[in-house]
């Protein structure tokens, strides 16, 4: 799934240390979720939505059922 | 943050409690097997020395986090972030599937030189097995 984490992060001028401080999280998820390694959990994506003021859907960009590991 | 500084404070108690316990045992198995062999008191020094070891490190450890809000602030991150909790988990399932592997693989081996190592390692095998299974039980019914 991928995110506008960084290019928000950026237009804020936020540091990763900054956002992940915000979230409760360590940088390294940040540098994860803004590389698109990692998926944030509903809680995080929450969290980050609130951060930059708009909604999960915004921020983060659904792409379809591929997405779904198990997915037949 | 106060919750979390309760479950460090209990884990600082429980290190004692595992630090202390060890000793005990320790003392009572050099007590009850005065005439054992050689490797079985290596063995069971083995043991003893890497759980002090480990008990001493964590209580050392978890005393200058209690005493510095930002160290404490630090460990609160690491060991809630959810990626750290995602590869912990990925870890676990990997490397118990990969022990088991192995274990049935010296079983198997074991089989041609040694009887009773090849029923040991079978029985490990048949212990890891069990707990998983009773593991992955206790979690379908709890989530």
């Amino acid at each position: 799934m991928q995110n506008r984490i960084q290019e928000l992060r950026k237009a804020r001028k936020v540091t990763q240390q900054e956002l992940a401080d915000a979230l409760s999280v360590t940088r390294q998820t940040i540098i994860s979720l803004e590389n698109g390694k990692y998926n944030a959990s509903l809680i995080l994506a929450h969290k980050a939505a609130q951060f930059f003021g708009m909604t999960i859907e915004k921020l983060f960009i659904f792409e379809g059922e591929e997405n779904f590991k198990g997915g037949s | 943050m106060e919750n979390f500084r309760k479950k460090v404070e209990r884990r600082f108690k429980l290190d004692t409690l595992v630090c202390l316990c060890s000793l005990a045992l320790y003392f009572m198995l050099v007590f009850l097997t005065n005439g054992a062999s050689d490797i079985a008191q290596a063995v069971s020094m083995g043991v003893f020395v890497g759980m002090e070891s480990f008990a001493v490190y964590s209580l050392t450890r978890t005393f200058a986090t209690l005493r510095n809000e930002k160290k404490l602030k630090e460990m609160y991150i690491n060991e809630t972030d959810e990626r750290n909790i995602a590869i912990n988990k990925e870890t676990s399932q990997k490397s118990s599937a990969i022990s088991m592997m192995g274990t049935a693989m010296a079983a198997v081996a074991a089989g041609f030189f040694n009887e009773k190592i090849c029923f040991s390692l079978v029985a490990v095998l048949l212990f890891s097995a069990l707990a998983t299974v009773i593991v992955n039980v206790y979690y379908k019914r709890k989530m």
